[in-house]
């Protein structure tokens, strides 16, 4: 009875030896100087694939790295499909109100292609926010308020997927508030009670409002509450003769009457002159206060450059004194940070 | 029993964890909070000159955030770009103060807090501690959150005394003014920026040339055939028995001290003959009978006729006068004038024995402006 039982077990442990040692056999493993790959199944296709390396039996039918495709169909075949990226050198500047990002061309393969970026902000206390860019290898975030922002950079391949994301970069924006005065000595010649007079660079004065204008004031911010230009001056004045001033306006000029404005547009940025500096053409204003300040243009909030362009009328009657007039208007600009 | 113990750590153990947690994700954003300073807002500096290297008042205006201004806090104002605070700066050259309800203005609505040069009771302290930073300490003042607070330096400062010393702006560029210290919940930090010109004026210019112009209706007048019986005027037909203008001149000038017009010629003269020169007024026709050569002038504005040869509108108070070969001014004006219109009334009066013949006389009229 015993020496049955031990039979039995013997012819066991046998079988199962058989059965192991035909496995080990049929499936062989797959090496190269990097990889193994235990037992492999048996596939489909009866041929093999094989690099310099190593040798796929019976895996599928492809010999290269890569992906079959037709009209119908992609194969993508298994462990041989390693689609890789590197992020070139990401960095931020600031520039005044700007940051100025760069970065290297991402390089990607085996089944990614790069196209395109995205760009993220993350303002200190906030959250990122992406940009599509393009295919581009450097992007500016433009009217940015002082304070601190941190940057990342997206990769994507063909189909807009983030393959890659960036360490994030951080700059500090400063306050930034410009301005400029083209000129600073403006005149109108000789004066008539016949003919409006409008004052000009050559201080030699021009019968028509001139083009380019007497002179231009050019303002920007990245203050978030923007800024107010002021002006304070009084009107042509020659001792104790004085030409009188358009007080308020505007209104359009009247030759032959005494009057002192100017007149004043604005270009690009947002921006915009005050009442009553801001006539049609042919309206001209000035301060009702002119010894005090008083607005002359403002922006409400972050704004790229304004051009401001400032004409300056005068007309006297024939009583007004001869005389030399002059004054000095002083042009201030404050930013609400 | 040991188990019972173990039992009892581990009720404890997980208590403590469950208070962490909860302690910890209430009050971690405060901890944070400390350690983040806060911003003051709305942070605006006015100038009242922004050319470099130039004296200039200063208004400068935030919004204190959470925590507003408790007693002993400071305020750090810093500047750069070479902007120069004067050594004989002090506390009654600042003005500080404060409102609870922001309008970017700085003396309408605020509350004013008295400044010394070191804080005491609710006195503040404010000084320079150096040519770059302005130290505000304050007193026992409270100033809420929300508030806005004004600086202002300069002869702008006028609270108790007007300030004498005005900060000298830097360099053609930007200034940045930094805003440090303790104010606040958490130590609250700003900067604003200043734009510094090489000049910040436009200097205009205007000439407005002298003008006078003058102008004499008829150069060639005549009495006719005067007579003893009655004065007669010159005119341009022949004379009148009657007061007419012989003709007029008209005026206008823009200097700032008005014009004079002038007369020089002779009598009436022929020959070696003259007749005698007037002297008359408040006189409607002279002496009739009595040799008498004389003018008066009437104007249309606001000249000023000299005296004795004013031609009014009542005949009886006219006067009558000639300066024989004399420059005499008879009309002037004190200031400019459109043009003002001058009549002339010439009046002739003869004797019985006033010699024959034909007499006549030529005037020269000057006009000459007080630029």
């Amino acid at each position: 009875m015993i020496k049955k039982y031990f039979l039995q077990q013997i012819f066991g442990i046998v079988i199962l030896v058989g059965f192991f040692t035909a496995t080990c056999v049929s499936a062989a493993d797959l090496t190269s100087t990097s990889f193994i790959v235990r037992d492999p199944l048996v596939g489909t296709g009866g041929s093999y694939g094989s690099s310099a390396s190593f040798s796929a039996f019976g895996s599928g039918d492809m010999t290269n790295i890569g992906r079959s495709t037709s009209a119908s169909f992609e194969g993508r075949e298994g462990f041989l499909w390693f689609p890789y990226v590197i992020q070139g050198v990401f960095s931020a500047v600031a520039n005044g109100s700007n940051a100025d990002l760069t970065w290297g061309a991402s390089t990607a393969g085996l089944g990614w292609d790069v196209s395109g970026y995205n760009t993220g902000i993350k303002p200190t206390g906030g959250s990122y926010t992406y940009t599509a860019r393009g295919l581009v290898t450097s992007y500016t975030y433009t009217g940015l308020t002082p304070g601190g922002y941190c940057f990342k950079l997206q990769t994507l391949d063909a189909f807009s997927n983030i393959i890659a994301t960036s360490s994030e970069e951080c700059i500090t924006i400063q306050p930034v508030i410009t301005f400029s005065i083209s000129d600073n000595s403006i005149g109108f010649g000789a004066l008539s009670a016949s003919a409006t007079r409008y004052a000009t660079g050559d201080l030699a004065g021009f019968a028509t409002e001139p083009t380019p204008p007497a002179h231009i004031i050019i303002a920007a911010t990245n203050a978030p509450n923007g800024y107010v230009v002021t002006i304070q001056g009084l009107t042509l004045t020659s001792g104790l003769n004085t030409v009188s001033s358009i007080s308020g306006g505007p209104t359009g000029l009247s030759i032959g009457s005494e009057q002192f404005g100017i007149r004043t547009t604005a270009t690009g940025g947002s921006g915009a002159v005050t009442s009553p500096y801001n006539g049609s053409a042919g309206n001209y204003g000035y301060s009702t206060t002119p010894s005090t300040p008083t607005n002359f243009a403002s922006a409400s909030g972050v704004t790229t450059a304004t051009t401001y362009n400032v004409n300056y009328a005068a007309n006297i009657s024939t009583i007004t004194d001869s005389g030399e007039y002059g004054t000095t208007l002083t042009y201030i600009i404050s930013g609400t940070f | 029993m040991l188990i019972a113990k173990k039992s009892l750590v581990s009720k404890f153990t997980s208590t403590l964890s469950i208070i962490a947690l909860v302690l910890g994700t209430s009050f971690a954003p405060m901890f944070a909070n400390f350690a983040n300073a806060a911003s003051v807002t709305s942070f605006q500096v006015i100038l009242t000159r922004e050319k470099a290297a130039t004296v200039s008042n200063q208004q400068i205006l935030f919004t204190i955030p959470a925590g507003g201004l408790a007693s002993g806090e400071t305020i750090v104002l810093t500047y750069d770009n070479s902007t120069s605070i004067p050594g004989a700066w002090d506390f009654e050259d600042a003005d500080v103060s404060y409102d609870t309800t922001p309008d970017f203005v700085c003396d309408t609505g605020d509350t004013e807090i008295t400044l010394a040069a070191s804080p005491s009771g609710a006195t503040a302290g404010i000084v320079d501690t150096s040519t770059t930073v302005i130290t505000f300490t304050n007193g026992t003042t409270s100033v809420a959150a929300g508030s806005e607070m004004c600086f202002e330096f300069g002869t702008n400062a006028e609270s108790v005394v007007t300030g004498v010393e005005q900060i000298t702006n830097g360099s053609a560029g930007t200034t940045f003014l930094t805003l440090s210290g303790t104010v606040g919940t958490v130590d609250s930090t700003g900067q604003a920026a200043m734009p510094i010109l090489a000049d910040d004026q436009v200097v205009i210019t205007a000439t407005v040339n002298s003008t006078i112009s003058f102008s004499i209706s008829d150069n060639t007048i005549e009495f006719g055939t005067l007579t003893s019986g009655a004065a007669r005027w010159a005119d341009d037909v022949g004379g009148s028995v009657t007061d007419v203008a012989a003709h007029t001149m008209a005026v206008g000038t823009n200097a700032t001290g008005g014009y004079s017009v002038s007369y020089n010629g002779a009598t009436l003269t022929s020959g070696g003959d003259t007749i005698n020169v007037a002297a008359a007024t408040n006189n409607e026709d002279g002496t009739p009978g009595t040799e008498e050569f004389g003018v008066g002038y009437s104007v249309s504005g606001d000249a000023t006729v000299a005296t004795g040869y004013d031609h009014n509108a009542t005949p009886a108070n006219r006067d009558w006068a000639w300066v024989a070969s004399t420059t005499t001014n008879v009309i002037s004006e004190t200031g400019p004038t459109a043009t003002e219109t001058i009549s002339a009334f010439y009046l002739a009066n003869i004797s019985a024995l006033t010699e024959a013949g034909a007499y006549g006389t030529t005037v020269n009229y000057i006009a000459s402006g007080t630029f």
